[in-house]
């Protein structure tokens, strides 16, 4: 059944670097807890390592199947991960006050960070088989259910980062899609004017995140914490960076999470510009491959999914970096594959696996 | 198949513009990491270098001092050695340097032994040790054993305004009183931080815009004034020792700016060997406890009574000949009076006359007024414990309870509130917070003067306090008061003896008693306020023979020490004679 062609067509240069990106990720996480004060934190690096084997155990099976096959199962994965979230509101244990886990054989994950792959299936596998002139009024309505729903239940949970991105994930898929304009426009348009209800309805925390992007220095100490100890932990790296176990402000935890959503400040500190440079260049890679597997996918359900699995680290790359050094307002969105989180690993594994699953059958 | 081509192209063509925009945004990502890291590199590394002095162990600031009001130390910091070891190197030296690491500073050799684990990096010996001690220790040399210098906390003046104070533990972290409230402006903290607890500690009002916070810890001056506290903790003891007593308080404030000058309790501690002593001394008993008030409470009722134009000061009550009998119960008046005008009451004192007083005014009016004047809630001053006392909510009033309240039993107070609720009546009516801090200093030597926010609340008429004034007057003249009598000064005031619940019976207790006294002077234009509460005396028991003496003698000091002149000798020798007259038989 396993094809040989399918090995001569595996890009090995795409998961070297996803290798390369988790080994630093994991050595980042070393020494973003080196200091800390419980054993437990000491040791997630060790955790980090089991979940990049599970995660590499989730990228083989991803590529062993036919992707057209995987498709095919998306309505019920679609569904089963929407009762997750569904069950996490009604039923779900907080966690520094979210409901975002779900406990299964004593092993705990997030449904949300899965929600975007199952989402950008669930996609694909709809509008694969609807052209340009397809796509009316109907159409549009139906896909803004089927985001609207997870988008609902993961804002409640809450979790507006995750939330928020899958909007324009939704926005890519449409547009590689080639919805008429028109309708992206008039989306857009209503995310705007959505935009002041939403704003109503955050949670304190929320706004003031925002609120300290926009002006850190109003309350250096509550809000705006967060956004300046992580420049100053950017800016205090140079070009070089203060060497490993060195970095004054992720050592001396003046920055919280820095071992999940700010390991970049940990990275920008410890191996400064030059390290920044390499780990980005990594992630570009990984992401100009993921565009030209979608310009050469065999079909249309073939490019939609590459693009839309490569929307999702666009915009997660993008966001987290940006969030650190202070381009974006502080959304709780992990760094993919150097981020502590084994979800966030496992699914981004799957994701890649999804893509050069699309590369390896490009010819079949 | 031509169709399908350029539909194709279409979709790369929008992938390409996905793929510029991509770019475009990493590129932004770039030029703020090369404008982060490289163009402003110095000025971020310097950010993290300041803030490092602060976490070496050599150099532990100071904390900040606490003054008195006119500038005289109450607490202090000062240097002294500490000695750590780092067990691993300890080992190395065998038992030799445990051994006389023991001599030295007497510690017992299988306690340190335990205590220098090698899994260890770094273990205290000991700490703050006496700097001799510590010299001589360091001239050994020992491997492994390091000093470090720490700041200790010192007081002055031992136990003085010990519960007040509070201190400060091993790590200068206050636990108690002023040093627990304050400690965050105390300790040392970033320029960023400070900005954060000022206005933790200040309302906006207060908060002067124009202060720039700074690095390092603020002093604090408070009001307490180091010589009326002293004497009135002389006083206070005096009184206590010969009196038997369980325990006891006095607060002396300033009544026109709501200040506090002394804040005593007996019996009293060391703050410097502040562990030594069982938790029940180190309580500030003037706001951390509640009591049932007795007759001091009648000022209230009278000011309540005047304010609703009720009654007038010269209207009269029957006082039922010693027994009345409400709700099932009989009140009774230590002495048998028939009919007593208002004033009268106050100055004799009678239960009974009060309860139909507070019966007359009715019980919403009662409770209101109760209300305005604080008790049943925080008077707000800057001190960690404060109790809120008791009222009854008024839907639960009994015509029991109304007449009960009325002298000073079934409500609970703190002599806080007392206090301060006396001082609204001298203050023309003018309710306002207790003050305790004064202004903050900081290293450079900048003075924050903290704004006074002014009375809160109008509580009653000037009419009403001159004629309250005047009934407690007539206390301290010819009433019960007569020993808080200072020739030359008018002081107005009333005496107290409530009764204890007695802890076995459950009941009033005919032996134990709460026995107060709270007055003010000069009556004409009040300065200071008194309150005086001695718990269980057993020598005495009468307000007037235990507590109004020691408001005498507190107010006798706080004169000579303010120069607060009399009144005129003509008004004086009036007075005098109007005096002996009204005690002749």
């Amino acid at each position: 059944m396993f094809d040989r062609r399918l090995l001569i067509n595996f890009d090995w240069s795409v998961l070297i670097a996803v290798l390369c990106l988790i080994a630093c990720g994991i050595v980042l996480i070393y020494s973003a807890t080196y200091n800390a004060v419980s054993a437990s934190t000491k040791t997630l690096y060790i955790r980090q390592i089991y979940w990049a084997l599970i995660a590499l155990v989730g990228f083989f099976l991803t590529i062993i199947i036919d992707y057209h096959r995987i498709v095919r199962y998306g309505v019920a994965l679609y569904i089963l991960n929407n009762l997750l979230l569904l069950y996490l509101l009604i039923l779900g244990s907080s966690r520094a006050g979210v409901n975002r886990w779900v406990s299964f054989m004593g092993i705990s994950f997030q449904p949300s960070e899965f929600m975007k792959i199952i989402l950008v299936l669930i996609l694909a596998e709809y509008l694969s088989r609807r052209y340009k002139e397809d796509i009316k009024t109907r159409e549009i309505a139906t896909l803004l259910m089927l985001v609207g729903l997870p988008f609902v239940l993961v804002m409640k949970q809450p979790d507006l980062g995750s939330a928020i991105l899958l909007i324009p994930i939704f926005i890519v898929i449409l547009l590689v899609a080639e919805a008429p304009l028109i309708w992206l426009i008039s989306l857009a348009g209503a995310t705007f004017t959505a935009a002041p209800i939403i704003w109503r309805r955050l949670k304190p925390y929320q706004i003031n995140r925002i609120l300290s992007f926009i002006k850190p220095h109003l309350d250096p100490l509550g809000i705006g914490y967060q956004v300046l100890q992580s420049r100053i932990a950017v800016g205090s790296g140079g070009i070089l960076g203060q060497g490993f176990l060195s970095g004054t402000q992720s050592q001396l935890k003046f920055i919280p999470q820095h071992h999940t959503d700010f390991i970049f400040s940990v990275l920008a500190e410890e191996w400064g510009f030059v390290g920044c440079i390499i780990i980005i260049v990594l992630f570009l890679f990984i992401i100009l491959k993921g565009i030209d597997f979608a310009l050469h996918a065999k079909d249309r359900q073939g490019t939609l999914i590459a693009m839309g699995i490569v929307s999702i680290f666009i915009f997660n790359v993008i966001i987290n970096i940006g969030m650190v050094v202070g381009l974006m307002p502080i959304t709780g969105i992990p760094l993919p594959f150097l981020s502590y989180g084994g979800t966030s690993l496992v699914s981004n594994m799957v994701a890649i696996g999804l893509i050069l699953n699309i590369h390896m059958r490009r010819f079949s | 198949m031509k169709k399908k081509s350029k539909r194709s192209s279409n979709i790369n063509r929008r992938i390409v513009i996905l793929q510029v925009l991509f770019f475009i945004m990493m590129a932004f990502i770039t030029v703020r990491l090369y404008h982060l890291q490289i163009l402003q590199h110095d000025f971020y590394s310097e950010k993290v270098l300041s803030r490092l002095p602060s976490l070496s162990t050599s150099a532990k600031p100071r904390r900040g001092t606490i003054y008195d009001c006119q500038g005289r130390e109450l607490a202090v910091s000062v240097n002294v050695g500490s000695i750590y070891g780092i067990p691993r190197q300890i080992r190395q030296g065998g038992n030799f340097i445990i051994q006389q690491l023991c001599k030295i500073l007497h510690l017992n050799t299988r306690r340190l032994e335990k205590k220098l684990d090698p899994k260890q990096n770094f273990v205290w010996i000991k700490r703050k040790v006496d700097p001799d001690v510590a010299n001589r220790l360091k001239r050994l040399q020992f491997e492994g054993v390091g000093f470090c210098e720490e700041s200790k906390r010192y007081f002055p003046s031992a136990g003085l305004a010990a519960q007040l104070l509070g201190f400060a533990g091993m790590d200068n972290h206050g636990l108690e009183g002023t040093e627990l409230f304050f400690d965050e402006l105390l300790r040392v903290n970033d320029k960023e931080k400070k900005g954060a607890d000022l206005a933790k500690f200040f309302s906006s009002e207060d908060f002067d815009q124009e202060f720039i916070p700074f690095a390092g810890p603020y002093d604090l001056q408070l009001t307490i004034n180091k010589v009326i506290q002293y004497q009135t903790e002389k006083e206070l003891a005096d009184c206590c020792t010969t009196m038997e007593a369980k325990a006891g308080l006095a607060i002396v404030m300033e009544i026109q700016s709501g200040e506090i000058l002394a804040m005593a309790n007996w019996p009293t501690y060391n703050l410097n060997n502040f562990s030594q002593y069982p938790a029940r001394f180190r309580r500030n008993r003037c706001i951390t406890d509640t009591f049932e008030p007795g007759s001091i409470f009648k000022i209230f009722l009278a000011a309540s009574a005047l304010e609703e134009k009720v009654l007038g000061p010269s209207d009269i009550v029957h006082c039922g000949n010693g027994t009345f009998r409400i709700g099932g119960r009989i009140i009774h008046d230590t002495h048998k009076h028939g009919w007593l005008s208002v004033s009268n009451v106050i100055k004799e004192s009678s239960n009974i006359g009060s309860a139909k007083i507070g019966l007359l005014l009715g019980e919403e009016k009662f409770h209101t007024s109760l209300k305005n004047f604080g008790f049943g809630s925080k008077t707000g001053i800057q001190l960690p414990g404060e109790a809120r006392g008791n009222i009854k909510p008024v839907n639960r009033w009994t015509d029991l309870t109304t007449a009960n309240i009325s002298f000073g039993q079934g409500i609970l107070v703190t002599p806080l509130q007392i206090i301060n609720a006396v001082c609204c009546l001298a203050n023309q009516g003018w309710w306002r917070k207790p003050r305790i801090l004064k202004a903050l200093r900081n290293e450079e030597g900048e003075i924050l003067e903290l704004p006074d926010s002014g009375p809160v609340r109008r509580v009653l008429s000037k009419a009403t306090c001159e004629s309250v004034t005047k009934m407690l007057e007539m206390v301290v003249q010819s009433g019960t008061g007569t020993s808080a009598y200072l020739p030359g000064y008018r002081v107005a005031g009333k005496t107290g003896t409530a009764q204890k619940i007695d802890p076995e019976s459950k009941r009033y207790s005919s032996k134990l008693f709460y026995s107060s006294f709270v007055g003010y002077f000069p009556a004409n234009t009040p300065q200071i306020a008194i309150l005086v509460s001695i718990d269980e005396p057993r020598k005495e028991h009468l307000g007037a023979l235990v507590a109004a003496p020691v408001f005498r003698k507190i107010a006798q000091s706080i004169i000579r020490y303010q120069n607060i002149a009399p009144v005129e000798k003509k008004r004086y020798l009036k007075n005098q004679r109007w005096r002996l007259a009204s005690t002749a038989p």
